[in-house]
């Protein structure tokens, strides 16, 4: 007789068993499997049933190669590719944080009637709005560069004709997007409230990741991308104020910068200092003070240097020593030499340019007085869709430089002749060349571009995990959190972001830990999908979890080091989540 | 509850039932066998398979359930229409049952992991005709492009589901293949059967065999099914309209450049897309300079050729805009993205090239199947109107004309590559107006510039590698044998596939000119220059034993990407490079001491970990030189 308590046992047992034994095939045992891997040598290229080798037990070989040893420059680097990605996680969180403060509750309309009433009106508003837009600023048929009496235009004509039309085609369209976008943001929030912005946030995470990140390499493409497309304008604008103004402003806004820096910063330590002397916020209060006015200093310190070291306006621009004639005259000749090709009229006009005084320049007299072809008429479409608003230098450049590197080498003979010149880069040097170099601000190219692949994967991580799950998590928290605290806090005289840093923060705390444990953890393990569909790896964008399938999948299949290098990463994440534990329960607790 | 399982028992095993009746597999037989025996019934070759056929010939006497022969006898029977060539296949398969122990629903099927090219279904059947014709016995062949990745062919082959023809590209992957086991050794075999390494072309050989690592013997394991490289194609209007002068012979980078901004000047194409497809090693390897040296024992990148070879590509690209940045031509590719493989970067380049957004491309012969599709856009309309102003003359010539018109435009509709005969040609040219012609792409070949002016390209092979763990490994190795026979070396050649590997094949009076005929304005992708790239300027992909291929580009790529972008000088990378391979062959020479013991045979000095390697190889070169009579002992 099998007694009551073995009994139950087995039928809790005949219950828990297909579980169980899913656990242990599917997980337990290829986990241990790869620990026994990750001490072998086991290549699959090399111990097959075809060379008939068998792994052998290596130790903590692969271990050593992997911290250490041959391995250990490319898993370093890789490492710090993973961590790159994850500077995105806190802002992420932040900005989970903010959608979900102002997702909570529903500020809209009360009644039905009223949602209704107030939606068809913004609804209507938007509709006139678009249509008023278009039918003002919608320009009319496109110039055509490519017949008989537009190929012989000369610079200037071509440059008015094609900027008329083409910005205001490209400034048309934008506000009718923008419109049209709001527009129904505003119909839709009025209509269905909180719910709707909900969904909307929430949509990237219902939606397939690939498909994501093939939409977002799209909007990352240099030219014909939505994200371009969006900054050139913009920075088109910053250059232009950024050229428009005066150096000695720039010079006394970075000093500015660095002076409050450096008061904000002594007030700080100051501070620090005596609460230090006073114990009052313990030494982890310091240290963190510390660091805040070290951060702030650099910044400071930073911005403030780039400022006054632009180098449009440099600091020391005006030593300019006027040229005399004898100058020109060795200019003109090293221009011919170095530009054989190039149209004398054009060259006569830098001369000109070079000869007068040169506060008085002004870029915009140098337009070319040759017809332009259609490949030139091009490069002047290319350059104004590029974003250059000074396309007159541009246009120099097209007649006689041809590149951004050839308009270069005409600064440097110019400034050859010239004194006391700091750097190369003066007043002169902008009116020839900064259309084309220096001052033209373009748009990166993303993607394709060692400098900024990493942060666009980071800025596309953010957009991402900012209306994710981590966005309802927090709405929840919210939710929970009792309504008589604020009470509580309104009485006492509490503004509201007091409130938010006095009630609201200490009560997400526990979901702010949940939180930050997952995303450390989903920080170190991912980034494989949007790598292998983004970048391929190109461009130092190789993440740990991608570098562990490229050994074991694409380089020599060495499966041994790959598990080493997974168990390698199971420590790091084990050691980060026990660091967030213990300082997270801590900051929970307080 | 009993009831309730056994009711799920019977639908299971009724789904089951239905599952297997819809997805068995067809045990008709092998269409594509008989085809091949009726494709040869004419000239069968070999006594087997003539007995067969003439035995199958009287035996259609007796059945008159079938559609009359075609005058042609049996080969005429695959151009039936498909119900009646099915009765003839029926028959035939009935037939062949019948007499043969093993029918032909059993035929040895051969997995070959190549490519979806079209020509390779024909090389499929030419393979069926010729194996038929010299071993007397059906074999079929199918194609496997969707496991054409080297990886999944170790992974597949580990798992003993691996193909039986392995296909790679050059020696780096035959290298994989072998390492891993499963390249089936095939010297003697070759030998005797005559298609041994000494039937390719040289620079060939690497990528088909390499020296057994104790005898030092070469040991040949795979065979090319063709030899692959680019050369410069150009549009000869668009210099002509430019009044620039072509490209003939070797030409030098300096000249590129004067040519290009000629062009650019004249307003014939836009910059940057003048020249597309470059790469800074079409300027480097030319000069000989590798990212390790000579026997592959420490890269000595960082050198002033190299230096001054990656500050002229930054030059070409960023001074002069003659060629687009990486960046820019992914980003006016359609697929854009910077994972484009260099496939899909070629495949951009091309497609600027056929737009003539660019006027030069360095691309393959391959290319020809785009150019003349393209060229089908203006040669289709004008046959067509041909034929509609002949339609309105009742004279005899101009019916026999519109005939030659209406055949020549089927055949070419259907596919570029179809042969035309002699009248149908002349008909179509004629049908070609000036204003036709000057539409039409009309494309040159030359040589890729240089900076020396020499010609210099690498050849890597498209090869096939028997799989040691073959079902059908001997038939496999007649697949080899057949890919060193005229019947699939002239096809590679009339087809543009690149080119034979073979030069018996391309060296002939004939040179690789089809059939088919190249159509109009592409006249020179039949030109002797690709024969003479391969023959007198093609050199082996070369190899490090102290570093892999795979690791190499990983370790490399970050700081030859940061040149691409301009984001580093050629200095910085080239002493990046230098540095980056030299810390990993030191590091792969401390873990392995075989490795560690052939680095020391070939410096001819101790391995010191704790000094540089290039010093060390440096110093060890400087004291061979001092000292020549140890220059034998050493190597």
């Amino acid at each position: 007789m099998i007694g009551k308590g073995r009994k139950r046992l087995l039928i809790a047992m005949a219950f828990l068993l297909p579980n169980l034994l899913g656990f242990l095939l599917f997980t337990a045992g290829p986990v241990l499997f790869s620990l026994y891997m990750s001490f072998t040598d086991w290549a699959l290229a090399k111990h097959n049933r075809a060379s008939g080798l068998m792994p052998s037990f290596v130790g903590f070989e692969n271990y050593e190669r992997v911290l250490v040893g041959d391995e250990s420059r490319l898993f370093w680097n890789y490492f710090g590719n993973t961590l790159y990605l994850m500077i995105g996680i806190p802002i992420g969180i932040a900005g989970s944080l903010l959608l979900a403060l102002m997702l909570n509750g529903n500020p809209g309309p009360s009644t039905r009637r009223s949602r209704i009433r107030t939606s068809t009106l913004a609804g209507t508003i938007t509709l006139v709005t678009c249509i008023g837009a278009w039918a003002l600023t919608t320009p009319g048929a496109p110039p055509e560069p490519g017949t008989a009496a537009n190929v012989t235009l000369s610079t200037e004509q071509g440059l008015t004709m094609l900027r008329e039309w083409d910005v205001q085609r490209a400034r048309s369209n934008f506000a009718i997007l923008c419109v049209a976008t709001l527009g129904f943001l505003v119909t839709c929030g009025l209509a269905f409230g909180t719910v709707f912005f909900r969904t909307i946030f929430y949509l990237p995470s219902l939606l397939a990741g690939v498909a994501m990140f093939l939409l977002w390499k799209t909007i990352y493409r240099p030219e014909g991308g939505l994200l371009n497309a969006g900054v050139g304008p913009v920075l088109s604008a910053v250059q232009a104020t950024v050229v428009g103004t005066p150096s000695w402003l720039w010079y006394v806004l970075g000093l500015l910068l660095v002076l409050a820096a450096a008061a904000v910063s002594l007030r700080l330590i100051t501070v620090g200092i005596t609460r230090m002397i006073y114990k009052e916020a313990g030494l982890t209060s310091f240290l963190g003070r510390v660091c805040i006015v070290i951060s702030l200093l650099a910044a400071a310190v930073g911005i403030g240097w780039a400022t006054v070291q632009m180098p449009e306006r440099s600091l020391f621009p005006t030593d300019w020593k006027a040229l005399d004639a004898a100058d020109l005259a060795e200019i003109r000749s090293e221009l011919l030499a170095e530009f054989p090709h190039a149209d004398p009229a054009s060259l006569d006009i830098i001369i000109d340019q070079l000869s007068g005084d040169p506060a008085e320049r002004d870029d915009a007299v140098i337009t070319g007085t040759r017809p332009l072809g259609e490949a030139e008429l091009l490069e002047v479409r290319r350059a104004i869709f590029g974003a250059h608003p000074r396309a007159t230098a541009q246009i120099l450049t097209a007649a006689l430089a041809r590149t951004d590197a050839d308009a270069s080498r005409i600064g440097e003979i110019v400034f050859a002749r010239s004194e006391r010149v700091h750097r190369g880069y003066t007043w002169g040097h902008n009116i020839i060349v900064d259309g084309a170099t220096l001052a033209g601000l373009k748009p990166p190219a993303w993607l394709q571009d060692a400098r900024w692949a990493k942060p666009a994967l980071v800025i596309m991580g953010i957009w991402l995990v900012v209306g994710g799950a981590n966005m309802l998590l927090y709405l929840a928290g919210l939710s929970n959190i009792p309504p008589e605290l604020y009470e509580a806090a309104a009485i006492d005289g509490a503004t509201g972001w007091q409130r938010f840093i006095h009630v609201t923060w200490p009560q997400l705390a526990p979901t702010t830990f949940f939180i930050v444990i997952m995303a450390t953890i989903g920080g170190l393990q991912g980034g494989f999908e949007q790598v292998m569909i983004m970048t391929a790896g190109k461009y130092d964008t190789v993440v740990l979890a991608y570098y562990q399938y490229q050994v074991a999948f694409e380089d020599r299949f060495e499966l041994g080091l790959a598990s080493a290098i997974a168990w390698v990463m199971c420590a790091m994440i084990f050691v980060m989540t026990a660091i967030n534990f213990r300082v997270g329960s801590q900051m929970t607790n307080e | 509850m009993r009831l309730l399982i056994l009711t799920l028992l019977i639908i299971w095993s009724g789904l089951t039932a239905i599952g297997y009746l819809f997805v068995r597999p067809d045990t008709s037989g092998n269409d594509a066998v008989i085809a091949a025996y009726f494709a040869i019934a004419d000239d069968p070759g070999h006594p087997k398979v003539e007995a067969v056929l003439i035995d199958f010939a009287e035996s259609l006497a007796a059945r008159t359930d079938l559609p009359p022969l075609p005058p042609e006898g049996l080969a005429g029977i695959p151009t039936l229409p498909p119900q009646a060539r099915q009765l003839y296949y029926n028959a035939f398969r009935e037939f062949y049952d019948a007499r043969s122990e093993r029918p032909l629903a059993q035929t040895p099927t051969l997995v070959w992991t190549t490519d979806d090219n079209p020509a390779r279904p024909v090389q499929s059947a030419l393979f069926r005709q010729w194996h038929l014709r010299n071993y007397g016995e059906p074999v079929d062949i199918l194609t496997d492009p969707s496991n054409r990745d080297i990886t999944k062919a170790i992974v597949q082959s580990v798992a003993g589901s691996g193909p039986d023809i392995i296909e790679a590209y050059g020696p780096v992957q035959l290298n994989q293949i072998v390492d891993a086991g499963f390249a089936f050794d095939i010297t003697e075999i070759a030998e005797a059967r005559g298609f041994a390494t000494n039937t390719v072309f040289p620079a060939a050989v690497s990528s088909i065999a390499r020296p057994d690592p104790e005898t030092g013997e070469l040991r040949q394991f795979a065979y090319p099914c063709n030899v692959g490289y680019t050369v410069l194609f150009y549009h000869k209007d668009l210099f002509r309209r430019a009044g620039v002068t072509e490209p003939s012979g070797p030409w030098s980078l300096d000249d590129l450049v004067r040519r290009s901004l000629e062009l650019a000047d004249a307003g014939v194409v836009k910059r940057p897309f003048i020249f597309v497809n470059f790469s800074p090693w079409d300027i480097t390897l030319p000069l000989g300079i590798d990212f390790f040296n000579e026997d592959g024992t420490a890269s000595e990148f960082n050198q002033p050729e190299a230096i001054a070879a990656l500050q002229t590509y930054l030059d070409i690209v960023y001074r002069h805009k003659i060629t687009p940045s990486p960046a820019e031509a992914a980003s006016k590719a359609t697929s854009g993205g910077a994972n484009m493989n260099a496939d899909a970067q070629s495949a951009s380049a091309s497609a600027f090239f056929l737009n003539r957004d660019a006027a030069m491309v360095i691309d393959g012969r391959w290319q020809y199947v785009n150019l003349a599709n393209k060229n089908m856009e203006i040669i289709r309309p004008a046959m067509d109107r041909r034929i509609a102003a002949l339609a309105q003359d009742d004279s005899a010539a101009a019916r026999t004309e519109a005939a030659l018109l209406r055949e020549a435009r089927r055949k070419l509709s259907a596919n570029v590559l179809n042969v035309l005969t002699d009248d149908e040609f002349d008909a179509m040219e004629q049908a070609l107006t000036p204003d036709d012609r000057a539409r039409m792409l009309n494309i040159g070949i030359a040589h890729v510039p240089t900076i020396t002016g020499t010609p210099y390209y690498k050849a890597g092979a498209r090869i096939a590698i028997v799989n040691r763990e073959s079902r059908h490994r001997d038939m496999a190795v007649r697949f080899l044998e057949f890919l060193a026979s005229p019947e699939y070396n002239n096809q590679i050649n009339a087809w543009f596939d690149s080119i034979s590997g073979v030069p018996a094949f391309c060296l002939g009076p004939e040179g690789i000119s089809g059939p088919p005929r190249p159509l109009p304005g592409l006249e020179e992708m039949d030109s002797p220059i690709f024969v003479e790239a391969m023959q007198k300027y093609a050199h082996p992909e070369t190899l490090s034993p102290f570093i892999g291929r795979n690791r190499l580009g990983m370790l490399v790529a970050p700081f030859l990407e940061r040149l691409e972008n301009n984001g580093i000088s050629a200095s910085e990378c080239a002493a990046a490079i230098e540095r980056v391979i030299n810390d990993q062959i030191t590091q792969n020479l401390r873990r392995d001491a075989s490795l560690r013991a052939e680095w020391e045979r070939r410096v001819g000095a101790p391995f010191d970990p704790s000094v540089d390697l290039r010093t060390q190889v440096e110093a060890a070169r400087a004291s061979r030189q001092d000292s020549p009579a140890t220059t034998g002992a050493v190597r």
